[in-house]
């Protein structure tokens, strides 16, 4: 634990911002004020009109979380270059985003889809499927939240305040502005995160570079930490065992990210088609900013930085408190706590909306009027926050940790019914379903083999200790290890693609696609796309209905 | 393994939507009420972004099935009938999208999961290994190759 008395001056740099973002926060709502607020498109996706600028930090709000900056570099100062995957994994992910979130973005639009559940009850015709979709969305979801509260909670342990009341007070505050505003809030408050954030990563760069030595040290440091640590997973560059785990973590977690409801919240909420690929074309730049950050890990390892209080997470903060004038480190920790603030708010609308638009009107008040539509996303947001500061404050971190482990793989099951939907509707709802099913259970029980072991190679846990499975599991003679989520994904993508010709030539029968074609580039002033625009603007457009058709064809 | 979903109706999906690659058979009947009222967009009418004009007030619904099953259990989607056996679209289908270009992006895709590419530590950059900063640039790699595919792709 810091020490209270001598961080006076970065608590009072982090009250002042995080009063700032709560000012704002509440002032969001009158932002470009809609005629009435009690909508989902305006609550849940703030009009769905938001221009380049804001679409670029809502998205890097979403994307670059307080939990990242945190434990990402944390991981460099364990174990160096296989900490290094958020990298390429941060890359990759943008080229495939950009030619799926576009589509995604234009059948949206045109079907008025608030979550990726709903699209996939329209494409696939199936109510099952939909829930099945939604529950993994939001179950994958949740722990996430809980893990911005981590990084929270690391910045405090190193300013020396208590875990338990501070970090309640910082997300009720959170919660009270999301319940207001909706995404308005976050997307204002991410552009104070991303000011603050440029600030700390050019600070830590200066710092390093102006020493004696600058980096050359530091990386000499950190050769001679992993050489002398006796494990063999760790080192300034990737053993030949480790490469398999690294590509497929790389790849795995790009497939996920994209999966994850509250990317596609943001990627929803841009005015048209061309912002979001602009914005996509952008973003990598951010990387840029991470991977800077994730280098401030070696430099812990040269400073001999400690963690605080026994958790590896404080590293980095304390390395920033210790390396860094107080008022840097002071904005530094600002940045983490807004940089939770903003996906926080994000992630909760998001599993809110899916409770919402899939499970509530779906299952329990199918006419509920869109004013109680607004209301219950509202309410499903603040349960969903105070679910994770109860795990954090009641349980313990270590849970949420491995809950949002388990996320991440399962959220990648939803790839064949939402990423691939996009593209095709070959597969049978039965299948995708079925398919969906297996890679979740084949997941949960890859995770369940993997023990956690501690330096000196005894068993920590035997459980749920991560999430590379060794291949020495099927009998192989390797000490190499693979992702979890690709096997899984790939088990489910087997399942589907095996059972769709089945299902199909047994005569069971499939569900209808009203989707178009068509519906998938339709694109802002497109006359598909005019609906939604009126409900943006209030104003009623010019009337543009849509042509009957006059004469089926049987082919087009 | 049917579902709930599974109730026939004869909804003029055709008339709503305007013909599908597996719309064969013969042409539905065409509903008296279409086009539909002019008013009947109106979002606060519209239950779910208007796509489905019929949201309470916009007079009686063209589109309710009558008779075939339906419940009153008000779905976004209509009760969805399969469609004909073998109408479905297959893999391959020409979509709207397409273009070559798309192929440039595979290039920051694969490049990055090439570890034997950067497993290095010469040429190191400002003392950093190349591990690291070639990984990072990859990054600017990325963000150049999307922008080109994005302004040759803009006008369609």
């Amino acid at each position: 634990m810091g020490d209270l008395a001598d961080n006076q001056v970065q608590l009072w740099i982090f009250i002042f911002f995080f009063g700032l973002v709560a000012i704002m926060g509440f002032a969001a709502a009158r932002w470009r004020r809609p005629d009435n607020i009690h909508t989902l498109e305006e609550w849940g996706l703030g009009g769905r009109a938001f221009g380049s600028w804001v679409t670029f930090f809502l998205l890097s709000g979403d994307v670059y979380t307080a939990y990242t900056f945190v434990a990402v570099p944390t991981l460099v100062y364990g174990v160096g270059a296989a900490g290094f995957f958020p990298v390429p994994f941060l890359v990759i992910v943008y080229p495939m985003l950009f030619v799926v979130l576009s589509r995604f973005w234009s059948v949206s639009h045109v079907h008025g889809f608030v979550t990726p559940a709903e699209f996939v009850r329209a494409r696939f015709g199936s109510r099952a499927l939909a829930v099945g979709v939604a529950v993994t969305c939001v179950v994958a979801t949740m722990p996430y939240i809980a893990l911005q509260l981590i990084g929270v909670q690391a910045v405090f342990r190193v300013m020396g305040l208590p875990g338990g009341w501070p970090l309640t007070a910082a997300f009720l505050v959170l919660a009270l502005y999301t319940f207001n505003s909706g995404l308005r809030g976050p997307a204002l408050i991410s552009i104070v995160k991303d000011v603050l954030v440029l600030w700390a990563v050019l600070a830590a760069l200066l710092a390093v570079a102006g020493r004696s030595g600058g980096w050359e040290n530091v990386f000499e440091a950190a050769s001679q930490k992993y050489a002398s640590s006796g494990s063999t997973t760790d080192g300034l560059l990737l053993g030949l065992d480790s490469q398999l785990n690294y590509v497929t973590l790389a790849l795995g977690s790009a497939v996920a990210l994209f999966l994850y409801p509250h990317t596609l919240t943001a990627a929803l909420a841009a005015r048209n088609r061309a912002t979001l690929r602009r914005n996509l074309a952008a973003m990598p730049l951010y990387t840029l900013c991470l991977g800077a950050l994730m280098l401030t890990g070696f430099a812990a390892i040269f400073d001999r930085v400690e963690p605080v209080g026994g958790d590896p997470n404080t590293v980095v903060p304390n390395w920033f408190n210790t390396s860094l004038p107080d008022w840097t480190a002071g904005l530094a920790f600002a940045a983490i706590g807004v940089g939770a603030m903003v996906p926080a708010a994000i992630m909760s609308i998001a599993a809110a909306n899916l409770f919402t638009r899939n499970i509530y009107r779906e299952f329990i008040r199918p006419h509920a009027s869109e004013r109680e539509e607004t209301m219950v996303s509202k309410t499903a947001s603040l349960a969903v926050k105070f679910g994770a500061v109860l795990v954090i404050v009641a349980l313990n971190t270590q849970f949420a940790i491995d809950l949002q482990l388990i996320g991440g793989v399962l959220i990648m099951q939803t790839l064949p019914a939402v990423a691939l939907g996009l593209y095709t509707n070959w597969f049978h709802r039965t299948a995708l379903m079925s398919g969906l099913l297996t890679g979740l259970v084949v997941g949960i029980l890859m995770l369940y083999q993997i023990p956690r072991y501690g330096a000196d190679g005894a068993v920590l846990r035997p459980h749920f200790g991560g999430s590379a499975w060794p291949l020495s599991n099927l009998g192989l003679d390797t000490k190499s290890s693979i992702y979890v989520g690709i096997v899984a994904l790939s088990v489910n993508l087997i399942v589907t693609a095996a059972l769709t010709p089945v299902l199909r030539r047994a005569g069971v029968p499939d569900g209808r696609d009203i989707t178009d074609e068509r519906d998938y580039v339709a694109d802002e002033g497109d006359p598909r796309v005019k609906r939604m625009t009126e409900i943006v603007d209030g104003t009623p457009a010019e009337e543009t209905l849509p042509q009957p058709a006059a004469v089926p064809t049987h082919r087009r | 393994m049917v579902d709930r979903d599974q109730r026939h109706w004869d909804g003029p999906e055709s008339a709503r939507y305007g013909s599908r690659g597996w719309d064969v058979g013969p042409p539905r009947q065409a509903t008296p009420e279409w086009p539909p009222r002019s008013d009947a967009y109106r979002p606060e009418e519209s239950r779910d972004g208007g796509y489905r004009p019929d949201g309470p007030g916009a007079g009686p619904d063209p589109y309710r099935p009558i008779g075939a099953g339906y419940d009153g259990r008000p779905s976004r989607y209509g009760d969805q009938p399969a469609p004909p056996p073998g109408a479905r679209p297959a893999w391959g289908r020409r979509r709207l999208d397409a273009s070559p270009w798309h192929w440039l992006l595979f290039v920051p895709v694969i490049v990055p999961l090439m570890v034997p590419l950067y497993n290095r530590i010469e040429p190191t950059l400002g003392g950093i290994p190349f591990y690291y900063w070639g990984q990072l640039s990859f990054a600017l790699l990325a963000s150049a190759v999307i922008s080109v595919v994005h302004l040759a792709t803009k006008d369609r």
